[in-house]
């Protein structure tokens, strides 16, 4: 019998550029052997003398020519990071040197390296059970989460929190599908449900509604991964720029007592309250006879109907005028906020009479004041967690895969659901069954995906 | 060299439905077969049920059929009632079951088997399995000191290995029938090294005629139109013996009172047997304590053969002593007045680890060497037939120098049992059912002929005159599809108003095709004879356009599902590898790969303990070395 993996691969593992430092790294049987024959240690120690786990000083050649200055570090397996013996050279050299390494550790005639693949490093450390699929896939969303809770989420799911909850929908699912192959299986011995499809589409309701949760959850989470937008909008001069000025604590837009200053949307990110926002200045919206300025408003109304959250901007010189009525009636009171503004320019005695815009969420400030920052932080972090959805730590993340297979699940439920009230045979509905079954196990890792494996190593790059 | 009586091509022991089927399709593919069995008169023996098929297994002996067995046939020529189990449950998991005489189900085995050119079938008992030195296989041993060589020896010995009959307290060696069991050879198999496991089952009570009161009973007749199983019907099968009718009743509180008041005389309950039984087909004293909370239980009553008194209860299998099982039998309706003519009874006996099989039903150990039916593992008559006319075709090829016939799973219910058996091992009883199936919409009974007569042909099993119907019956299908899909009917057609007021179908609104038109559930083929330009078909090619059209999507759906199962299947893994070196595997899964080392990813992933996250490390393994090679050959 021989074993699975036989052979030593070398990559440069550093970025290339022209950086202070460069490492190569070998992986394999061979990796001593081969760093024996281009490092020498300044203390002259032979190279089997170095520690199993040490960091060594001394020179690089390519035969018998000196080319750099290096630091070995040498590791033995399975204690390393590929669980295989492991040398890493660090030098000085930018990629000439390294290169002229690569070159010469491959072209040993007697030792065989090759080349790494990219991912490849970490392929090894996948094959010998160092790291597994949930983790290897965890650990790109890790790398790529943009906050905190977005990472503490990732982390969570590293845990198994999300499997959790796929598995008690599974488990749900499963009992539904168990009471039509008995069913089907036993004809006989009466043991199926008696009241057999008004039973199960009881059951299958129960268990697309929460199915449905679940993905509302995720829209929270994505919410935590991709920032909660929000869209800065009202007529011109209103004070739009200005708040979003205020709300990053520098000048960011360009604020001028011309209307119609800002033309086009301008998209910024930030962390407020642990909440990550997307936030979009826009372009007032009025009437106008300029193309890129028309241009320039109908995104703005489109960003509007997309957002999670509209800052409608009043300026309260003005007050809530006829044009301002028509925008609000577009859109959608439960994620709208009106904000009044410029109050520092009404007198004392006027304030109280500002007409509130019933059963709309209003809040009154200025930009141009530092206090406003905070009310309209209160007043975000309060949309948020008074959501429809929000549940204090209900929320889970899924990647654009996981959503997808959840959505797929989804739809096999209702397909299934439709087979049983439209009275078909329930063969047909178990089908439609086991394929959401499925679909929830390319979740937890429990379906098997060929392509999937493929694809998460392909996303690291060389020297991973 | 050693006295050999004489020898043979292939020698099949045991007589059972495994061994019949064997021992046919080795004779039929030109094998100089000698059979051995216990006794000449328990030939094809049903030990328990005297009826053949239901959902899955009717499937199953169907596929037989299309692959040139026996048993569909032999079921067909000697049915007293044919049934369709599951109508209206789905084309996939209807079940033809046909209660047989099992007498003449008996005779005409043993007429088919001795009128067999080339196949002898002879009295004795085997004893031992000789192998030379080099643990080659030799030939067999029988009771009587007589030594037989065999290229090849297919062991079907049923449920006779060792076996003991256990009814209350009392645990005596016998086997189904009175007979005696079988000794010797289990011994002989554990010396050369093959691990013997221990299997149980059981069998109701036989009640005589004259005592059942049939009126407090549900009449439980045959199908009006009694369908075969056999895809050809000839004048011995068209319908020879009169229709007798099963019954239905039910077990009461009483009943399971008398019962729980007795466990402690059963050897299974005192906790002194353990013997794995099967789960699927428990015994009345298992039922009323593991569904505590039903108060009643279905009970069939069957008709064991046209010249017999004996009926059969099915459902109320026990090995509780005799005076007991008599009791609580006399508290259902209509067994008041009971005679029992043979007690119930539970057999113990043993059986190999299928997992040492290949997939062609050898030892991967022992060349030559096949087992097939309830020495593997599995319970029923049909599941071993199956394995024995697997085992006769391969042990043929073997011999004939040619690749191993092997049925996957997404081809045959029997691909589906087999993967099991060898795959994913069993730990009790195996019986086959329509959910162990996962493409089962697409190997549905109806369409077993479709999917493997060109096979049996290809092999020498389905005669020429029977492959050119098949290839008939496919281009008639298809031209009737064409047809279908190309008449278009206008919404103004008085004909399709008079149908859809008829059965209470919507009114199309606009044009609608026939082939459209039929994906409606409320409507046959038969309905759209009406439209000018329809042809009638035979009706099995009818009903084939009528499932293929109906279910299209659902057809559809799964048959993506197998281009998906092949993904893996299509992955090979290296042949000889230590998978111990391949630390990402958990320490399960690399022993069990090491030990069964499956040919593709996909019968990797169906072993028991190998995960998928064991698949992913391997795919991964097998993706990087491909990505080399190419890399290689690039270069
Ligand atoms: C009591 C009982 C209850 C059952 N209940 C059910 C049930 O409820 N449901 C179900 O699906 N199935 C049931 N079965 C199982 C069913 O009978 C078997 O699965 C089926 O008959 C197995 O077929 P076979 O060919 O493997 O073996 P068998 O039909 O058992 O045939 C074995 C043959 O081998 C011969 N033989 C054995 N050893 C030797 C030897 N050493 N030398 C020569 N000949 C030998 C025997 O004489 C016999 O002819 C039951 C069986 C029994 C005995
Ligand atoms: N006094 C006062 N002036 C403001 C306030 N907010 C905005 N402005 C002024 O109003 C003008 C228009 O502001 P800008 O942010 O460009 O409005 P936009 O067109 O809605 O983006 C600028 O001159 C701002 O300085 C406020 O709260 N108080
Ligand atoms: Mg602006």
């Amino acid at each position: 019998m021989t074993d699975f993996i036989n052979d030593t691969i070398a990559a440069i593992i550093t970025a290339p550029g022209i950086g202070a430092m460069g490492a190569l790294r070998l992986s394999g049987p061979a990796a001593f052997a081969a760093a024996a024959r281009v490092f020498r240690s300044k203390s002259g120690r032979d190279f089997e003398e170095l520690g199993d786990y040490s960091l060594n000083y001394g020179g690089i050649y390519a035969g018998d020519s000196f080319l750099d200055q290096a630091l070995l570090l040498k590791m033995k397996g399975p204690h390393s990071f590929t669980g295989e013996d492991v040398a890493e050279l660090q030098c000085h050299g930018g990629p000439v040197v390294l290169g002229q390494l690569i070159e010469t550790l491959t072209a040993l005639p007697d030792l065989e390296i090759r080349p790494a693949q990219p991912g490849e490093f970490s392929q090894r450390a996948f094959l010998n059970g160092k790291m597994d699929l949930s983790q290897a896939e965890a650990v790109m969303e890790l790398v790529s989460a943009s906050n905190q809770k977005a990472a503490g989420l990732a982390a969570e799911q590293i845990e198994g929190a999300l499997s959790c909850r796929i598995g008690q929908l599974k488990s749900r699912l499963l009992n539904l599908l168990a009471s039509i192959e008995v069913d089907v299986d036993f004809p006989d011995e009466g043991l199926g449900d008696a009241a057999g499809a008004k039973s199960w589409i009881h059951q299958l309701k129960q268990i697309l509604s929460d199915a449905a949760e679940l993905l509302s959850a995720a829209n929270l989470g994505k919410i935590y991964r991709e920032g909660l937008r929000i869209v800065f909008y009202g007529r011109p001069n209103a004070g739009k720029s200005s708040l979003l000025n205020a709300v990053l604590q520098e000048p960011r837009a360009i604020v001028t007592p011309e209307p119609g200053t800002t033309r086009d949307t301008l998209e910024e990110r930030i962390l407020l309250k642990g909440i990550p926002l997307v936030l979009t200045d826009t372009a007032g919206i009025r009437e106008t006879g300029s193309q890129a300025e028309q241009a320039g408003v109908d995104r703005a109304r489109q960003m509007a109907l997309k957002a999670d959250l509209v800052l409608y901007i009043v300026d309260m010189q003005e007050g809530i005028t006829a044009e301002d009525g028509a925008l609000l009636q577009e859109l959608d009171k439960a994620r709208t906020l009106i904000v009044f503004n410029k109050m520092d320019l009404i007198e004392e005695d006027r304030v109280e009479a500002i007409p509130e815009a019933a059963d709309w969420q209003c809040c009154r400030l200025s930009a141009l004041d530092s206090q406003s920052l905070e009310i309209l932080a209160k007043h975000i972090k309060g949309f948020f967690e008074g959501g429809k959805n929000y549940r204090q730590n209900q929320e889970i993340l899924l990647n654009r895969r996981q959503e997808e297979a959840l959505l797929k699940a989804k739809a096999s439920l209702e397909a299934a659901l439709a087979v049983l009230e439209k009275g078909w045979p329930e063969d047909m509905a178990a089908i439609d069954l086991k394929q959401a079954w499925s679909a929830l196990g390319e979740l937890t890792g429990e379906t098997v995906q060929p392509a999937l494996v493929e694809e998460i190593f392909s996303r690291f790059c060389l020297g991973k | 060299m050693e006295f050999f009586a004489s020898e043979y091509d292939c020698i099949v022991v045991g007589a059972g439905h495994a061994g019949c089927e064997a021992a046919l399709a080795a004779a039929r593919l030109g094998l100089n077969t000698l059979m051995l069995t216990i006794s000449r008169d328990l030939i094809a023996l049903m030990p328990c049920n005297p009826s053949i098929g239901g959902p899955a297994k009717g499937t199953i002996v169907r596929e037989i059929d299309a692959l040139g067995g026996e048993m569909a046939i032999n079921a067909d020529a000697t049915a007293l009632q044919a049934k369709v189990l599951n109508t209206g449950k789905g084309p996939a998991v209807y079940g033809l079951r046909v209660q047989s005489d099992r007498y003449a189900y008996q005779r005409r085995m043993i007429r088919i088997l001795d009128s067999q050119p080339g196949l002898l079938v002879r009295q004795n008992m085997v004893v031992a399995l000789l192998l030379d030195e080099e643990r080659r296989l030799l030939g067999v041993e029988t009771e009587t000191g007589l030594r037989y060589k065999g290229k090849t020896v297919i062991l079907c010995t049923g449920t006779y290995l060792n076996s003991r009959i256990i009814r209350g307290l009392s645990n005596v060696p016998g086997s189904p029938v009175g007979q005696i069991a079988a000794w010797g050879l289990s011994e002989s198999l554990a010396g050369h090294g093959f691990a013997i496991r221990r299997f149980k089952t059981g069998t109701p009570p036989r009640i005589h005629k004259r005592s059942i009161d049939f009126s407090k009973m549900a009449l439980q007749p045959g199908d009006a139109q009694p369908q075969h199983f056999s895809f050809v019907v000839t004048e011995e099968t068209r319908r020879l013996l009169p229709d007798l009718p099963c019954y239905l009743t039910y077990s009461n509180q009483r009943t399971h009172e008398v019962i729980k008041e007795n466990l402690d005389q059963s050897l299974f309950y005192t906790g002194e047997l353990e013997g794995n039984g099967p789960r699927y087909c428990p015994s009345i004293e298992n039922k009323v304590v593991r569904f505590h909370d039903k108060d009643r239980h279905q009970l069939f009553v069957e008709p064991e053969g046209l010249d017999s008194q004996e009926y059969y209860f099915q459902g109320f299998s026990s090995a509780l002593p005799e005076d007991v099982q008599e009791r609580f039998l006399q508290t259902v309706a209509g067994m008041e007045k009971a005679e029992v003519l043979r007690c119930g009874y539970a057999i113990e006996y043993d059986a190999i680890d299928s997992q040492i099989l290949t997939h062609s039903l050898e030892s991967k150990d022992i060349a030559g060497l096949f087992f097939a039916g309830q020495i593997n593992g599995t319970s029923g008559y049909e599941e071993a037939a199956a394995q024995g006319l697997m085992a006769g075709i391969n042990a043929a090829l073997k011999i004939q120098g040619k690749e191993p016939f092997v049925l996957t799973r997404a081809q045959a219910y029997i691909g589906v049992l087999i993967d099991d058996l060898v795959m994913k091992g069993i730990t009790e009883p195996y019986r086959m059912l329509t959910s162990a199936a996962e493409y089962r919409l697409l190997l549905r009974q109806d369409n077993a002929d479709l999917r493997l007569t060109a096979l049996g042909y290809e092999l020498g099993l389905i005669r020429e005159e029977r492959y050119q119907a098949l290839l008939e019956k496919q281009h008639l299908i298809e031209e009737g599809k064409k047809l279908l899909a190309s008449l278009i009917l206008s919404p103004k057609d008085p004909l399709l108003a008079a149908l859809m007021e008829e059965r209470g179908s919507a009114m199309p609104l606009h044009g609608i095709t026939l082939l459209e038109l039929l994906r409606r559930p409320e409507l046959s083929y038969e309905d759209l004879k009406r439209f000018s330009g329809v042809p009638a078909y035979p009706p099995e090619v009818e009903e084939q356009i009528e499932i293929q059209v109906r279910y299209q999507g659902y057809i559809e759906k799964q048959e993506a599902q197998v281009r998906q199962f092949n993904q893996l299947e299509k992955k090979l893994l290296p042949r000889d590898v230590d998978y111990e070196s391949l630390k990402g595997l958990s320490l399960e899964a690399r022993e069990k790969l090491n030990r069964l080392q499956p040919y593709s990813l996909g019968q990797a992933s169906r072993i028991t303990g190998v995960t998928p996250a064991d698949i992913n490390v391997l795919l991964l393994f097998l993706e990087q070395r491909r990505a080399r090679k190419e890399g290689q050959d690039g270069l």
